[in-house]
């Protein structure tokens, strides 16, 4: 046997032993644990180009969101959202009106995955986490012209959680998340250069 | 494992749509597709240029062509008067170069007059296209209009000189000649394709008036055309306009309808052209564009002659054409007629210089 192999073997070995004798019911590691949730809420977006300066954006947005593990947890926030409202006041133009009138489609996609912490209070579970973001919006129209833009950067998301009967098998919830992207993923010639975006979703999901 | 090729379909569709988008990048809300000012009055004059700089030891040949808001130079001054009654901001002004290979760009604003009283353009709009056939359909730019944030100022001078104008822009002499007199050296009864006036120079003046249009239209040529699965339709220099339709992302087929449309003086075009391609660009072509010419005003004489493009034998590789023939009628298809076959790079040879030599456009 080569001696990397005999290494590797002692080490596991040797952790294994560790992990026996310190084995103790009151410090056992709880169970990997995954939810899954569905949510409508609102969000907004804003960002800004050289061509443009700032945009803002917002409306309703429905989304799919994921956890999974111990305390420390990977989680997913993802949704579609359809901005309703777009306004823009500055030396590149002016825009107050109707999206869904003038731009249609008008949607984008967003997701968020992140490493975070899962406290627990009673009947309540508050998981918070950060990660990578990443968005993409597409308006188009006939006689306008389409806004698309798929841009990354870093993303927060806090997650609130109550159960719902004895069992820990459904909850409500509320997901909060923020982000905001400097990169653009699109080879554009004007670019978008920042993008901060929030939203708030009411949930309902399983655990198991 | 089931999953995994559901989730490949569903990152390969997001990165087709995401990567097909308008490389022109982020526009302000509500930017209008289309802004294009016809020009009520107009004149429409060209010359052969050779660019200083070269393309594979050659000079680049390229096409001047001047479209102003008037008739003719010398009523320029009344043209302004009238828009300044008509509480307008001076008349139109595109100046374009369409360089053999048909890259182009299009200077789009106004002629007024200034301060000094003198006579100034105010280029507002470029657009600009890049003939990109290196590069896949998706990476291609396709064509780009920019706004400028401030209005360009350039001094110009038009002068006659017996039958040819004598236009100096932003410092720089070119003599132009007007279009109709060139498209009267075209020769509808040639039957040598290569001859000055034959078919290949027939098909280069029609093409030079698609050129005019397809340069203004947003991510033209490129992956961004999938924004006209929206249909769009654009307004014409001089008269009528065109529709762009793209049928589907996923089946990307580009309808493009004229409608007795004029970009230039003494060219009207009508029917459709379409595009079967794939997001490889890779297909065919089909329509039939009617072409009329004209050697005067379109609204006041017979045309020239009338000719017909039918592109149903065209290969489209890479976004453009990679093969096959453009076949141009000339004369009525029932009646007397004559059938040319043209190689499909004539698309790509914009080049006048067999009956607009480069030294007639010299000062």
């Amino acid at each position: 046997m080569r001696p990397l192999h005999l290494i590797l073997m002692a080490l596991i070995l040797a952790s294994t032993t560790v992990a026996e004798a310190k084995k103790d019911p009151e410090r056992e590691r709880e169970p990997i644990t995954r939810a899954h949730a569905v949510g409508v809420g609102y969000y907004f977006h804003w960002l800004t180009s050289d061509n443009t300066g700032g945009m803002r954006f917002h409306g309703p947005s429905v989304g799919y969101l994921y956890d999974r593990g111990r305390k420390i947890r990977f989680l997913l926030h993802s949704k579609v959202v359809f901005p309703v409202v777009g306004r823009m006041d500055n030396e590149h133009g002016k825009y107050d009106g109707k999206l869904r009138s003038d731009y249609s489609p008008a949607w984008g996609v967003d997701a968020t995955f992140a490493v975070g912490r899962k406290w627990e209070f009673d009947d309540m579970t508050l998981v918070v986490g950060g990660g990578v973001h990443m968005m993409g919006m597409r308006l188009n129209s006939s006689e306008l012209y389409a806004i698309e833009s798929v841009t990354m950067g870093a993303g927060g998301i806090a997650r609130l959680r109550w159960k719902l009967g004895q069992k820990d098998l459904f909850h409500v919830g509320v997901d909060g998340h923020f982000a905001a992207d400097v990169f653009s993923l699109l080879r554009q010639q004007n670019k978008v250069n920042l993008l901060l975006t929030g939203s708030v979703l009411g949930t309902i999901g399983i655990k198991f | 494992m089931a999953r995994r090729p559901l989730l490949l379909c569903v990152l390969a569709a997001a990165g087709l749509l995401f990567s097909a988008c308008d490389k022109g990048g982020i526009h302000p809300l509500g930017s209008s597709k289309d802004v294009v000012v016809p020009c009520v009055a107009h004149s429409t004059w060209i010359r052969s240029k050779e660019h200083p700089s070269l393309k594979n030891g050659e000079p680049i040949i390229a096409t001047e062509v001047l479209v102003i808001g008037a008739s003719h130079p010398d009523e320029i001054e009344a043209e302004l008067d009238l828009a300044e009654l008509a509480e307008e901001e001076g008349i139109c002004f595109y100046f374009a170069t369409i360089d053999k290979d048909s890259s182009a760009e299009i200077l789009q604003g106004r002629l007024v007059r200034n301060a000094a009283n003198q006579l100034e353009a105010e280029i507002g709009v470029i657009y600009g296209f890049l003939y990109q056939p290196e590069k896949s359909l998706l990476s291609r730019t396709g064509a780009i209009r920019e706004e400028l944030r401030r209005v360009r100022e350039a001094s110009v001078d038009f002068a006659m000189d017996g039958d040819q104008l004598l236009f100096t822009y932003d410092g720089e002499a070119r003599r132009l000649t007007r279009i109709e007199e060139v498209i009267a050296r075209l020769d509808p009864e040639e039957t040598e394709l290569e001859a000055p006036g034959g078919p290949k120079d027939i098909y280069r003046m029609f093409n030079l008036s698609l050129f005019m249009g397809q340069t203004r239209v947003p991510a033209f040529g490129g992956g961004g055309m999938t924004t006209y699965e929206k249909a769009a339709e654009f307004t014409s220099i001089i008269a009528n306009g065109f529709k762009v339709d793209v049928t589907s992302l996923v089946q990307p087929d580009v309808y493009i309808t004229y409608e007795k449309t004029q970009e230039l003086d003494g060219i009207i075009v009508d029917g459709v052209q379409i595009t079967y391609a794939n997001m490889q660009g890779k297909g065919t072509m089909g329509g039939v564009l009617e072409v009329e010419f004209y050697t005067g005003p379109v609204d006041e004489e017979e045309p020239y002659f009338t000719a017909y493009v039918d592109y149903a034998d065209v290969i489209i590789e890479r976004g453009v054409g990679g093969g096959g023939t453009y076949t141009l009628t000339v004369g009525d298809p029932e009646g007397d007629h004559l059938a040319h076959v043209l190689d499909y790079d004539i698309a790509t040879d914009e080049d006048f210089t067999n009956i607009l030599p480069v030294e007639e456009g010299l000062p």
